[in-house]
């Protein structure tokens, strides 16, 4: 059995959703569910899948509006670094804890900086980013402070990873830590402003 | 399927359907990819030298790093596609689709944009000279 990674994009927000299951359909898990449209629903359906899981990356209504949805068709698990979303159950994710969810194992890392909450997710060689970096750009801010604790994050606890993992954003097209490290921009002057640290 | 490394020269790959492919490194020349269909592909630091891409189908695909010589994209719908740090030359975006597709810093040389949905496209830190955006919405990308 191996791993299947399926990309859904919606209108409403904007945001990338991951359904992430074994090849041939059973259990499955939903990163990120921004909006729950048909669409969604037939590609799990399609596929043979149920949602025993969903992986929130952070807090913002982009990422997590379809639950409501969701929550009506399935009963899935919501996993997040938040204590709640909307009025909804959790289970608190914490940093460096590692999930078995579906027959995966699931590193969390905790990124703060374009929220409080931010997490990416290690799932074998796919990295699931949220809002932390996308392709060509790092995360939105609302301050210099948690500007500068975004990028202090991101360089002790993502750039140290392996530069072939791949990465799905929440929003944008998919890449890798090795093209960010290359050509994005931002990234380029935290390596930068890294090396000047260590000089 | 991975295939990294090869080189392909004066194939007919129309209406082939690349998904969840890797092929990354690859030199390719004077292929035909028109009417094809990459979903989840990976083809980032390929030669691209006289390929056609007309009315090509490319959803979440990463061709960054890539060079691209006198290749053609005439009609293509290029969606949440990575072009980012590619170094393009001579080469014809007329009428695609660009939505949510990312160009950032990349190197554009005499490259035209013409007649295309540029909702979303990312064209931060490009290096672009005869660079056409004419009759698309580049007010609805972003350069800054």
């Amino acid at each position: 059995m191996s791993m299947k990674i399926f990309q859904h994009f919606s209108v409403v927000g904007f945001c990338n959703t991951y359904l992430i299951g074994q090849d041939g359909g059973g259990p499955a898990i939903l990163i990120d569910p921004g909006h729950v449209d048909v669409e969604l629903i037939e590609l799990i359906e399609e596929h043979h899948y149920t949602i025993d899981h969903v992986l929130i990356t952070h807090r913002h209504d982009a990422h997590v509006q379809g639950l409501g949805t969701l929550l009506k068709i399935y009963t899935p698990e919501v996993h997040a670094a938040a204590a709640s979303i909307y009025d909804y159950h959790v289970s608190e994710v914490t940093d460096n804890q590692t999930l078995h969810l579906c027959g995966f194992e699931i590193d969390a890392i905790h990124i703060p900086g374009h929220s409080l909450d931010s997490m990416v997710f290690k799932l074998d060689r796919a990295l699931f980013t949220g809002d932390v970096i996308m392709s060509g750009r790092i995360g939105s801010t609302s301050d210099i402070m948690e500007r500068e604790l975004l990028r202090k994050a991101i360089r002790k606890r993502l750039l140290s990873l392996d530069e072939n993992l791949l990465l799905f954003p929440g929003h944008g097209a998919p890449s890798t830590l090795k093209i960010e490290k290359m050509f994005n921009p931002e990234l380029l002057e935290i390596i930068a402003a890294t090396a000047e640290l260590i000089m | 399927m991975t295939i990294t490394n090869a080189e392909f020269q004066d194939l007919d790959c129309a209406k082939t359907q690349i998904v969840t492919c890797n092929l990354g490194f690859c030199t390719f020349r004077n292929i035909d990819f028109t009417g094809a269909k990459f979903v989840t592909a990976s083809l980032d630091f390929c030669l691209f030298d006289r390929c056609r891409f007309l009315d090509i189908d490319s959803r979440y695909s990463v061709f960054a790093g890539s060079k691209f010589i006198d290749c053609d994209f005439t009609g293509s719908m290029l969606l949440h596609t990575n072009f980012t740090g590619c170094d393009m030359i001579q080469c014809d975006f007329s009428s695609c689709d660009l939505y949510y597709s990312n160009y950032t810093s990349a190197h554009l040389r005499d490259v035209r944009f013409q007649d295309c949905n540029m909702k979303k496209a990312d064209f931060r830190y490009t290096d672009r000279r005869r660079v056409t955006f004419k009759y698309s919405n580049y007010e609805e990308a972003n350069f800054v």
